[in-house]
């Protein structure tokens, strides 16, 4: 019996890889927030948590427009959908009105 | 007695057999499946990045605008530059995506973009995305400063890559 079960797990596995390459969390125009795993934040110049707008949903391929002191800024890269999650539209324009607001320089200063 | 040791033999010689045959028919399967398709490590070695072990890849920063290689599509020469390794170029599509070899990768590519109009977006990259076959859908992005990424669905990269090239 162990051996069936031990089958069936794996094409459970099986199906959600196949799930996770191929389903597209996002949808155009939605906010979300950058949350990278330490490896990729510690090699990109986007602060943890940074607001953004998806531009295009691709599974590894999700371009954003990241709010910027002044207007949007489009990195010249795309996205792992895992990077980023999903905020409201709220939370999006309390982030914006607070990077504004405050003292970060905005990306073309980096 | 005799009986007993006799049924008792024969019990045993049908599991020798039933575990030989099990044995055989492993060794032919091992012996029928293809081997294990290897990774590139030409764009890595080439733009004189490190390669993490996590999908990422670190790019001298004076090296990542340099061409690695450039497509040839109907839409012009487009160039595959060295990257950041982590959101775009040659290391970033080697690493994460698991190019076997960059002659097919080439070819994939510009079988992509040769085949489909393309959705360009307002942040000036155009999507591509084309389905090479059942469960292989292949996405190619370019920007700008010319192929930003390119994928295949799923799992086994390796052979997705092969069968888009040779498709």
């Amino acid at each position: 019996m162990a051996p069936v079960l031990s089958l069936l797990t794996l094409a459970d596995e099986e199906v959600a890889v196949e799930e996770r390459h191929t389903s597209e969390r996002f949808v155009v125009d939605q906010a979300v927030e950058w949350t990278p795993p330490p490896e990729v934040a510690e090699q990109l110049e986007i602060p943890i948590g940074h607001p953004g707008r998806v531009i295009s949903p691709a599974v590894y391929a999700v371009d954003v427009a990241w709010v910027d002191k002044v207007g949007e800024y489009a990195h010249e890269g795309v996205f792992d959908q895992d990077w980023l999650s999903p905020i409201s539209d709220d939370e999006y324009e309390a982030r914006a009105a607070k990077i504004r607001d405050g003292s970060w320089a905005g990306f073309a200063r980096h | 007695m005799l009986k007993v040791r006799a049924g008792c033999h024969r019990v045993m010689t049908t599991i020798a057999r039933l575990t030989l045959s099990a044995l055989a028919t492993i060794a032919l399967l091992l012996a029928a499946s293809p081997p294990a398709v290897a990774k590139a490590t030409d764009a890595v070695d080439a733009c004189g990045a490190t390669d993490r072990g996590d999908l990422t890849a670190t790019v001298p920063p004076e090296v990542q605008s340099k061409i690695f290689m450039t497509v040839t599509t109907s839409h012009g020469p487009l160039p595959v530059r060295c990257g950041n390794g982590v959101t775009t170029g040659a290391v970033h599509i080697e690493v994460k995506h698991r190019v076997p070899n960059w002659g097919d990768a080439l070819s994939c590519i510009k079988k992509v973009i040769d085949r489909t109009p393309g959705q360009p977006n307002k942040n000036g990259k155009t999507n591509y995305a084309l389905a090479v076959a059942p469960g292989n859908v292949f996405t190619v992005v370019r920007g700008d400063i010319g192929i930003i990424t390119a994928y295949p669905s799923g799992g086994d990269l390796e052979n997705k890559w092969r069968q888009c090239s040779v498709s």
